[in-house]
């Protein structure tokens, strides 16, 4: 390997999805300055639906392929068509539920009774800004050496630290947009780090010759070498942060809470999906060596991130604060699937595709609950408690739709939560972490504390004469196939399942064959 | 000691100080000052690595370009208004303190104690020498290996160019920018321009004031242009969210 130039052409048919997502923001950055003002926002809620569907579509013929391209910078194999489906999945319902927000603008009941506007947020940058963020998300999924994980990452942080700031003469979008970003370039400055010793340990950006390399170096003496675990460890403190883990959570109620509230779903979503797909390619393809070292890290963050966000959640009386910490919470539980990894995983071990399911699962629970929310709030409330004030009766539908996903989000049987906690639960035992999935059980246990209020204060309390909400007919058909999805879905779960272990075992599989 | 020593003891020890001054100075200008200095140590040090182009895309980019804006607004914020940088709690000084240190412990004793050595790249001294230099080869990763990064690199900016602009535009709201109107408001004569005194005085039981002569009027000393709008309440910043639904909003201006 020397330094010749070998400029052959990138194999670009293995990319693209990702690129279809790419071609669709460009398009969409030139509409939003040339397409008329009649049909500005349907052209543009159109550009994005037809690209991410696509892109989708692009997806599945991939599915079972498993190649690299960029000099391995790039791969194709079946982790990126899962995750990429997931993030794709969160970025059709983002834009559903953001449609009447970007029409109607963040609305404020004033003290005079009337609706007023305080914040309009520009349709065309929010959207290109949502593609960005969508594509570094894929990218990172796509990721074959550390630099395109890191640009990945950071390309779609960068464009969800604007996206919180877009209400911005609202200063709680403002100041939650500031802690995001600045945290989030320690965080990225720290993971950047963590990078650098990885390399300067193994000699190699590409993740499978690290794992290879790491192998080769094996003394059986479990790898004490201090360079290495410092650097695994700024890795678990640079990714957890990314994922809103416990003691790296500080910016997460703020930012979820100040973030017009179509962009909070988005946030809760995208960026973890990409946080958790970073970890899987570092740790699990690359620090494979060393996984008794991290899956006790994790583990040990896993519980108390677990604990941390249910009790803290309990608290809440605003509901945007209420599922951040939920979030929160749910991070830990995705967590217990990373920690779940045993040594030398084989096909059999059912701990990623665990974790990639429970992805999916939060995916729809969670941009269902931000949709409701974001359907109340066209009144200009929906953020408090009180807000829910005998919804059962106002709107039965969406009351039905919300306490159907505050009891999946709680994980109750038949529902697509529960069934992600049962597979997590399961990883956990298999990797004898009893603790940990009884943890997960008590956890759940004191979640439905919250959850429940919300159900409680629908169906039991009277309605306060607040002006009701207009419904609009995508938002509302969005949140109706959410419902549907997070009650129908986890009755099917096997098939995904099955899907989700196949692909994760092949991730594996080939790090192990790509290192000989 | 070879004179090559000498002088990175030297300039080690000039950016480990400067690197200090930037987080002990008072002053942001000076802090900023600093940082320079230790970044034009940094390109020294580049240049007897060997990376000449490093060293000038040191002195160029962060020197030149990143600080020159720093210190540009520095010097447009109040230095009254930025926070001073050395409050917080006891506690919290030392638990950054006591944490750094294990840091810096944990870094000192991976450099020493490191046992894994890394496989080589194709970056060996002959290479690089074989493709005409430093530069060249950094040009061959770049565009070859690191292709795919560097492509999307520009999508970062890009991001960056679009959040900037977002966030730095005026507020587009065509609804309240239809309802503003201007007027003038005259600050020429504390009793009026008109001549009429005001009736207040009167009210209160005084003496009403004389009605002004030509000569007690002061001319004009200057018009402000005014907003006005139906609805003030448009015109304030909203309240924070957490306060209950039917607060007023905060008046803010």
């Amino acid at each position: 390997m020397g330094l010749d130039l070998d400029l052959t052409a990138p194999d670009l048919t293995l990319a693209w999805p990702q690129l279809i997502v790419f071609v669709m923001t460009v398009v969409l950055l030139f509409a939003d300055a040339f397409v008329p003002k009649a049909q500005h926002f349907a052209t543009l809620t159109g550009i994005s639906l037809v690209g991410y569907i696509g892109a989708a579509f692009a997806l599945v013929t991939q599915s079972g392929q498993n190649a690299a391209t960029f000099d391995g910078a790039f791969r194709a194999d079946g982790l990126t068509v899962f995750l990429s489906l997931i993030i794709l999945v969160a970025a059709v319902a983002t834009v559903v539920i953001s449609a009447s927000y970007l029409q109607n603008g963040e609305q404020q009941l004033g003290s005079d009774g009337r609706l007023r506007i305080a914040n309009s947020v520009p349709a065309g940058e929010f959207y290109v800004l949502i593609g960005f963020s969508v594509f570094g998300a894929m990218l990172v999924a796509a990721a074959g050496n550390l630099i395109v994980l890191y640009i990945g990452i950071e390309l779609s942080a960068l464009a969800t630290y604007v996206l919180t700031a877009f209400a911005k003469r609202r200063l709680t979008s403002v100041e939650g947009a500031m802690k995001y970003f600045l945290l989030g370039l320690f965080a990225s400055a720290i993971l950047l780090y963590g990078m650098t010793w990885i390399y300067g340990v193994t000699g190699s950006m590409d993740l499978d010759r690290i794992a290879a390399h790491l192998a080769g170096t094996d003394a059986g003496d479990g790898f004490t070498d201090p360079a290495l675990l410092l650097g695994l460890l700024l890795l678990v403190v640079g990714i957890g942060f990314k994922m809103a883990a416990v003691p790296f959570h500080f910016w997460t109620p703020d930012a979820y809470d100040g973030a017009p509230t179509p962009v909070t779903a988005f946030m809760s979503v995208v960026p973890k999906a990409a946080a958790f797909a970073a970890a899987i390619r570092l740790f699990v393809q690359a620090l494979e060596p060393l996984s008794d070292q991290w899956t006790t890290l994790w583990a040990v963050l896993a519980l108390v991130t677990m604990v941390f966000g249910n009790v803290v959640a309990i608290a809440q009386r605003n509901v945007k604060r209420m599922l951040a910490y939920s979030s929160i919470a749910h991070t830990g539980y995705i967590m217990v699937g990373l920690a779940a990894y045993t040594s030398g995983g084989t096909i059999d071990d059912p701990s990623i595709s665990s974790l990639l399911f429970y992805i999916l699962a939060y995916t729809f629970m969670n941009i269902g609950a931000f949709a409701v929310i974001t359907y109340l709030q066209q009144r200009g409330v929906g953020m408090m408690l009180e807000d829910f004030n005998g919804l059962a009766s106002t709107r039965p539908l969406i009351a039905v739709a919300m306490t159907l996903f505050m009891a999946s989000l709680m994980g109750v049987p038949p529902l697509l939560g529960f069934y992600a906690k049962y597979y997590v639960i399961v990883a956990a035992i298999d990797a004898d972490l009893l603790w940990l999935a009884v943890t997960i059980v008590v956890a759940s246990a004191v979640s439905a504390f919250f959850y429940l209020r919300i159900v409680a204060v629908m169906y039991f309390n009277q309605p306060d004469g607040r002006p009701l909400a207009l419904p609009t007919r995508l938002l509302s058909g969005g949140i109706g196939v959410l419902a549907v999805a997070t009650l129908l879905l986890g009755l099917f779960s096997s098939p995904i399942i099955d899907l989700a272990d196949q692909w994760s075992g092949a991730l594996t599989v080939l790090g192990r064959t790509a290192g000989q | 000691m070879e004179w090559a020593s000498v002088a990175f003891y030297l300039i080690a020890t000039v950016c480990v100080l400067s690197a200090a001054g930037v987080v002990i100075a008072r002053s942001a200008v000076h802090s900023a000052i600093f940082l320079i200095l230790c970044f034009l140590n940094i390109a020294a040090t580049f240049v007897m690595l060997g990376a000449e182009f490093l060293a000038v895309v040191q002195v160029i980019v962060y020197t030149g370009a990143i600080l020159v804006l720093v210190l540009f607004v520095l010097m447009l914020v109040d230095e009254d208004q930025l926070p001073d940088f050395h409050t917080g709690q006891p506690i919290q000084r030392i638990s950054g303190l006591i944490l750094g240190l294990i840091l810096l412990l944990e870094i000192g004793a991976a450099i020493t104690a490191r046992s894994i050595q890394g496989a080589t790249g194709g970056a060996t001294p002959e290479n690089v020498a074989a493709v005409g230099g430093n530069t060249q080869a950094l040009g061959r990763v770049l565009y070859d290996d690191n292709l795919l990064a560097f492509i999307v690199v520009s999508l970062v900016l890009t991001v960056a160019v679009i959040g900037a602009i977002v966030l730095a535009l005026p507020d587009r709201r065509v609804g309240i920018n239809q309802r503003r109107g201007t007027g003038t408001i005259n600050l020429g004569h504390p009793v009026g321009t008109d001549g009429i005194p005001l009736a207040l005085p009167a009210v209160r039981g005084e003496s009403p004031i004389a009605a002004a002569t030509p000569g007690d009027l002061r001319p004009v000393a200057g018009e402000r242009q005014i907003i006005m709008v139906r609805d003030p309440d448009a015109y304030t910043e909203v309240g924070q969210h957490d306060a209950a639904p039917d607060n007023r909003p905060l008046i803010k201006r």
